[in-house]
């Protein structure tokens, strides 16, 4: 573009914003730079860097698999924490029953004002629960929290519907993150990140158990290259900062 | 009974306040009417060269060149006259100010004997004396251009109070040059050998209001005691300030910024309690030369949060020249009126809603999921010796 065309169109931006405001127009440059974050961090840097966005991409499914006492759910939290710290809400849907309120908010640092818990009966609600949180006029972070739950032979209807959900979060102030038993090829279609966690050694400090490390695979990710394998440490009395 | 305080040289007494240095030079203060700029106030030296109120601006320095001009800051003598008014709440709840070169407060004292309206005067004119920044009298009448009238035609530091049999025989001895009219009408008042609002008052109504217009309608109807406007009741304005004052004078701007920053929090944060929005930002330096500077700005969207409010308070420090250290700072909000939601503000509301969150989802969330159960996650006070016990499960959606 020749430089009197863009002074025009610098003109009309400044007098569109000037009558109605900073948000009337922007540039595409301009909302890139000044715009609310893309992502929301993790807390664990090594992993937000690896992730290529600085953390889990906003408006998007995130889903997250792995073994028991791999670190799924200290990674959520501190997801949630973090994204409270933005200024975010989170919800917590917890079909699995394991939900440890102690933890999440002395260890992980979550706002208990700013945090709603949901006991869903089934997957189907749970579903539909977060349609409607989607719906509030909040910016947040929805969990369902899968982890404990036979996905069973309903893994096709939550394929579908998780696209569906896909869709609306695009439209949405809203971010899901999905807590998955195994991984599923079939679930991963409908997610734009997907990462795979995997306990790898526990952590000792003079004979007593401190923690653990666990290798998390960025299985899926629509944004960066994918196949990368980050290790992070989880420690049982670490303070949230 | 209508009590009017009459300070005449209320925004002079101010700037003088802020600008020790111009003490003893004639200063005038101008206000800008169209591309016209002409004088409201000016001080007793600059009355001394011939400059008078009203005056342009080119023919004061055409009067007296060595005059200093001093800024119009409106919205800090709005602040300070309301602030007065509210103290004189204590006499009465109608109040009405009117800041001209000057200013004027008007209470409404109701039906009162003349001795108890006297006693009434004294105690307010000793309250003004004490409290305004500049001398000021206090005249009283049934109407409230008399009572004004009666206040400008008295002393400074001195009461007047009219008896209503009395009112008539004291506006005949007014000169009508007196009254601020179109120069058409002075000049027809002279042609027709009219000096004292007595003798206007003596022709027939029609008549003066053929030959004399609105003006001396007017002047007639107040002479004959039609002056019934009421005063209206007094609502103390809605405004936030916060000031700091500092034992050694700051010099750095990143200090001050950072304070700043801190003061926008504050006043952020009472904004959001009472969920109100600002229009207006005024900010006051004091230095360490006993001068003092401020800025102030209209908003063309009203502020609530703390970055915006930060921003602007950037924007007028960088407006400001400041020549010596700071020992004082202060930053008023005025002009505070409850938000109205606005399109372009929608994502902006988004982003950190102030509603109550739990309540606004459960409310929400409930119609249709009544069966599911939605838990608030408490922490009590005193926490338990058993870990799993250190916070409390409460069902949100049950009332």
């Amino acid at each position: 573009m020749d430089t009197l065309k863009v002074e025009r169109l610098e003109q009309v931006t400044l007098t569109i914003q000037k009558k109605f405001g900073q948000q009337g127009i922007q540039t595409g440059r301009a909302i890139q730079t000044t715009n609310t974050p893309r992502s929301i961090a993790t807390g664990y840097i090594l992993l937000d860097e690896a992730l290529g966005i600085g953390g889990l991409p906003r408006h998007d499914v995130t889903l997250i698999d792995g073994n028991p006492t791999a670190g799924m759910t200290t990674l959520v939290y501190r997801t949630i924490a973090s994204a409270q710290k933005q200024g975010m809400v989170g919800v917590y849907l917890d079909l699995s029953r394991t939900f440890d309120a102690d933890y999440a908010l002395h260890q992980c640092g979550i706002d208990p004002d700013r945090f709603l818990l949901i006991y869903p009966s089934d997957i189907a609600d749970g579903i539909a629960i977060v349609r409607d949180v989607l719906l509030l006029s909040y910016t947040g972070v929805v969990i369902l929290d899968m982890a404990f739950e036979p996905v069973g032979s309903t893994y096709l209807e939550l394929q579908t519907s998780l696209s569906r959900l896909a869709v609306s979060l695009k439209r949405s102030s809203w971010t899901l993150i999905g807590l998955l038993p195994q991984s599923n090829r079939w679930l991963s279609l409908s997610s734009s990140l997907h990462l795979t966690i995997t306990r790898s050694a526990w952590q000792y400090a003079k004979n007593t158990l401190v923690g653990f490390h666990s290798t998390v695979l960025v299985k899926k990710n629509s944004r960066h290259p994918i196949g990368k394998l980050i290790t992070i440490s989880f420690l049982f009395e670490e303070e949230f900062s | 009974m209508i009590i009017a305080v009459s300070l005449p040289d209320f925004l002079i007494s101010l700037e003088e306040g802020n600008h020790p240095e111009t003490k003893d030079r004639p200063m005038v203060i101008y206000e800008l009417k169209g591309t016209r700029r002409t004088v409201i106030a000016l001080s007793l030296e600059a009355k001394q060269r011939g400059i008078s109120v009203g005056m342009s601006k080119t023919r004061a320095y055409g009067l007296c060149p060595e005059v200093v001009e001093v800024e119009n800051h409106s919205a800090y003598y709005r602040h300070l006259a309301d602030a007065l008014c509210t103290e004189l709440l204590v006499y009465s709840d109608r109040i009405e100010r009117e800041i001209i070169s000057g200013l004027t407060i008007w209470l409404d004292l109701g039906k009162r004997t003349h001795t108890d309206s006297l006693k009434l005067a004294s105690s307010i004119l000793e309250f003004c004396c004490h409290h305004a920044p500049t001398v000021c009298s206090v005249g009283g009448a049934t109407g409230r251009s008399t009572a004004r009238i009666t206040a400008l035609m008295t002393r400074t530091g001195h009461h007047q109070i009219l008896s209503p049999d009395c009112e008539q025989r004291f506006l005949s001895r007014v000169a009508i040059a007196q009254f601020q009219a179109t120069k058409r009408f002075h000049e027809q008042c002279e042609r027709f050998g009219l000096t004292y609002l007595s003798d206007l008052g003596a022709l027939p109504y029609s008549a003066v209001k053929t030959r004399l217009g609105d003006e001396g309608a007017h002047l007639h109807r107040l002479y004959h005691g039609f002056d019934r406007t009421t005063i209206e009741q007094f609502s103390v304005p809605l405004c936030e300030s916060v000031s700091r004052v500092f034992d050694l004078p700051i010099e750095d701007k990143t200090i001050l910024l950072r304070l700043l920053f801190v003061l926008a929090e504050e006043l952020s944060a009472r904004l959001k309690t009472k969920s109100l929005v600002t229009n207006e930002v005024t900010l006051r330096l004091a230095c360490d030369d006993k001068s003092s500077v401020l800025a102030t700005r209209t908003l063309r969207t009203p502020l609530q949060q703390t970055k915006a409010l930060a921003e602007e308070l950037e924007r007028l420090l960088s407006q400001l020249i400041v020549t010596s250290g700071i020992v004082s700072l202060s930053v008023l909000l005025d002009r505070l009126t409850p938000p109205t939601p606005h399109q372009l503000d929608f994502f902006d509301n988004l982003f950190g809603a102030s509603q109550p969150f739990i309540e606004t989802a459960v409310e929400h969330l409930a119609v249709r999921h009544e069966a599911t159960p939605l838990v608030r996650i408490g922490v009590p006070t005193e926490r338990s010796l058993l870990p799993e016990r250190n916070c409390i499960f409460t069902p949100a959606n049950v009332a």
